[in-house]
């Protein structure tokens, strides 16, 4: 039952005060939830950031090893076309003849003259020299070594010995 | 109705307090008692381990060029478990990789109903061909991390080894089995250098399978071997040994060329030989390395070990006379013969002419343990210490053991067993002035970010009184000079040297036998200051003579020539622009032919020596010497069927 003789509470100094407090803490509370709600959304774009280096780390780390391969397939490319095997059949296809052992004879031995360097073996080589591709390389390899390759000039006839 | 409001408060309440708990029971239960086996299925999704296996080491020579690399390769696998239309996979990996597409759906059904996850269909592809299996295999409507874009076909990471000089230095280099494990020659004696470490790397995936983070485990990197091999004077050595097998119609030949002053081996090579890329049946008897794991009896060669004994001794000079008599000696009822007579003669001559008869009186004036003693000290009987594997020591019978006419054998180079690249380190010891220097054939062993390691610097003994070599070298030249050796003359250079043909010894008989010859030359260059030695040994010649003066001795030559105008040693002879052959010999049949030792020879009156000067001409022959038939190839008339006949169109030009 209703009470119709309650006269309504008079607004007191208590009452007056109590609003602004309420507002502080009303805008605390909003701030809190706000700082927290930013923390995790920091902490979300941190995770999902460190996802993403994460990936393109791996990515990286596997074209390191597609160029290391490429790269040992080069050497080993460039071996091949090095060995007498090869080079015979370059030598066959270019129609040319080998010189017998008559004509090698007598040109070494009325070549020898001055000494050099004696036994001991030349200072050692770089695996890779800088030089041209020996054969084409696919074009997205070819684009991160063209920054490495040089191309190197002719080498000078050496001044034949006496 | 306070209490009717009440109550419904009480059940509303109790309703969210049974929610809430059991919300609450099911998370203590999943994070608490279910922790670990969930944990464990989340890793399982999120992580995956790979094992990959470093890359073997290379293998390079002198100067730098690879004798032996691996590359990465690929090997295409299915997963039978993640395959649900097996005809169809099969269908398409047999066009793509052109294999039996039967073979391939038996082989998918088969590991199926075993419950194998690992079927591999082609081993071992290399980057190019890979690239054409994904492209052949590429289903756009399946989504998947990894290639080749098709369900249940997988890359498996491997390597492949490559030799890229073929057959050169093959015994030498060897191979690597499936496991990357080496099996013969370097690749076997150095496995635990050039071994890659198998490395497992922890990756962690999303759910689309891309990887976001990686640890892998730390382990050493495998090394890289340097070998003191040139591959360039290997090359002319394997030619040249080549050629002079088929001239003699050899059943196998053995060269190595050896750097006296540093011990370092710059060629061994041993014909016939194999292709490591392509090792079949068939190639597979010619895998062993004969210059360190054949032994053979030396024969005459070995006089270098008795001369150098009565030498060391101050026994006698090299001008001291010695008589050999009729050409016979008994040595407990054991009757020595040379293969002619050649009286009193100087021992320089004695050797030049390989006499049989003085070498065993020069031993006989030694002493049995004085040349046990100096047969120990020159390295028979024992591993020379080269870095290759299945070195024999060869067979040198103890003191206690020997019997009557042991050292009169022995002197001559039988009853003792020796590996050519042990004469060649007796010949390199003699070279440098009597200093031993110990054969090795590692230059150097790299590993990865750190300064070269060079080897250990090879063992060096005085062996020999630096006289005693002296005295042996110019007995050895004369053996060039006037002697059974004359064929390893050098135009430009001196040489000096010994040859060797001794009768093989028939296991089965227990005896020697006379049709079966070792024949060999050993020798140095140029003679006064050796910068190479070179031996050459052929097995069973056939063809024509047998002699290590005319089988052996021409590919000495060949090998000396060229590699010492390759090394730019400044020349010390006078060099003849027309080279005019020497006969040496004169020419026999072969039934009738000419050979050190113990073969009949036709009586030969040993020449006078020469002191250093190259050997008078010859009197012409009334016969003219043949000539090369219009349009015959050079090559082929140098090696006719006989090799006696390559002196005779033997002509320089200029």
């Amino acid at each position: 039952m209703i009470n119709r003789n309650e006269q309504p509470a008079k607004k007191t100094a208590t009452n007056q005060g109590d609003k602004p407090r309420r507002w502080a803490t009303y805008s605390l509370m909003a701030f809190c939830i706000m700082l927290l709600a930013g923390g995790f959304f920091f902490a979300a774009q941190q995770h999902f950031s460190s996802m993403d280096y994460g990936m393109k780390n791996s990515r990286l780390r596997k074209h390191i090893d597609d160029l290391e391969a490429e790269k040992r397939r080069l050497i080993l490319a460039r071996e091949i076309s090095l060995s007498p095997a090869e080079i015979k059949k370059a030598v066959k296809r270019a129609g040319l003849f080998e010189r017998t052992g008559d004509d090698q004879l007598a040109q070494m031995a009325s070549t020898t003259r001055n000494k050099e360097a004696p036994m001991s073996a030349p200072p050692a080589k770089p695996v890779v020299i800088k030089t041209a591709s020996v054969s084409p390389v696919a074009p997205a390899v070819a684009a991160s070594f063209a920054a490495d390759i040089k191309s190197t000039k002719p080498p000078k006839k050496a001044r034949p010995a006496e | 109705m306070r209490q009717v409001a009440f109550t419904r408060f009480m059940l509303v309440v109790a309703f969210f307090v049974l929610w809430i708990g059991g919300i609450s029971v099911r998370l203590v239960h999943l994070q608490v008692t279910q922790h670990t086996w969930l944990k464990g299925k989340a890793e399982d999704m999120r992580q995956d381990v790979k094992q990959t296996r470093l890359l073997r080491g290379t293998i390079f020579d002198r100067n730098g060029r690879a004798l032996a690399m691996s590359l990465r390769a690929k090997t295409l696998y299915a997963d039978p478990a993640e395959i649900s239309d097996i005809d169809a996979t099969a269908t398409a990996v047999a066009k793509a990789i052109k294999v039996d597409e039967k073979q391939i759906a038996e082989q998918l059904r088969n590991a199926k109903e075993a419950n194998r996850r690992y079927v591999p269909l082609v081993k071992r592809l290399d980057e190019e061909a890979v690239q054409k299996v994904n492209k052949a295999l590429d289903i756009a409507e399946v989504r998947k991390s990894d290639l080749p874009n098709f369900k249940g076909l997988h890359w498996q990471l491997e390597q492949k080894r490559s030799y890229p000089y073929q057959s050169l230095a093959a015994q030498i280099v060897g191979f690597s089995n499936d496991e990357d494990e080496g099996v013969a020659g370097i690749e076997q004696s150095q496995n635990e250098i050039l071994h890659g470490a198998v490395i497992e790397k922890l990756q962690e995936r999303d759910r689309l399978g891309r990887v976001y983070d990686e640890t892998a485990a730390e382990r050493e990197a495998p090394g890289d071997v340097v070998l003191t091999i040139d591959s360039g004077f290997q090359y002319m050595v394997e030619q040249a040994l080549e050629k002079g097998v088929k001239a003699a119609a050899a059943k196998s030949g053995i060269a190595i060329v050896m750097s006296p002053k540093t011990g370092e081996i710059l060629a061994i090579a041993n014909y016939p030989t194999f292709d490591p890329n392509t090792i079949s049946i068939k190639s597979a008897e010619h895998i062993s390395n004969d210059a360190i794991q054949s032994v053979y009896s030396p024969g005459s060669v070995f006089k270098l070990v008795t001369y150098g004994s009565a030498l060391e001794k101050k026994l006698i000079t090299p001008n001291d006379l010695v008589d050999s008599g009729n050409g016979t000696i008994e040595v407990a009822k054991h009757v020595f013969t040379d293969s002619h007579a050649v009286g009193s003669v100087s021992y320089a001559q004695a050797m030049a002419h390989s006499s049989n008869v003085c070498a065993i009186k020069t031993a006989l004036r030694v002493g049995r343990e004085d040349f046990a003693s100096m047969v120990q000290k020159m390295g028979f009987g024992t591993r020379t210490g080269v870095e290759l594997p299945g070195e024999t020591p060869g067979t040198v019978r103890p003191l206690a053991k020997w019997n009557g006419d042991s050292l009169a054998s022995m002197s001559i180079g039988y009853e003792i067993d020796v590996t050519a690249l042990q004469m060649t380190t007796a010949f390199a010891t003699i070279a440098n002035n009597g200093v031993r220097v110990q054969p090795h054939i590692i230059k150097e062993i790299r590993r990865p970010d750190e300064q070269p390691k060079i080897t250990t610097e090879p063992q060096q003994k005085q062996v020999v009184a630096v006289e005693t070599a002296r005295d042996l070298r110019r007995m050895l030249k004369q053996v060039v000079l006037s002697g059974t050796g004359r064929r390893a003359q050098l135009n430009g250079y001196t040489a000096a040297g010994k040859t060797g043909t001794a009768w093989k010894f028939n296991s089965k008989s227990k005896s020697v036998d006379s049709s079966k010859y070792m024949s060999s030359f050993i020798g140095m260059a140029p003679a006064d200051d050796p910068e190479i030695v070179v031996a050459v040994i052929m097995d069973e010649p056939k063809a024509g003579a047998r002699d290590g003066g005319v089988v052996s001795a021409p590919v000495f030559r060949e090998i000396a020539q060229q590699l010492l105008h390759e090394l730019r040693v400044p020349t010390d002879a006078p060099i003849q622009q027309q080279l005019v052959a020497e006969r040496d010999i004169p020419e026999t049949p072969p039934t009738d032919m000419k050979t050190d030792d113990p073969v009949e020879k036709k009586a030969e009156k040993p020449e006078k020596s020469n002191s250093g000067q190259p050997p008078p001409e010859r009197k012409k022959t009334t016969e003219p010497r043949p000539k090369l038939k219009k349009g015959t190839d050079r090559l082929t008339a140098i090696y006719p069927n006989s090799p006696v006949a390559w002196m005779d169109n033997l002509r320089l030009e200029t």
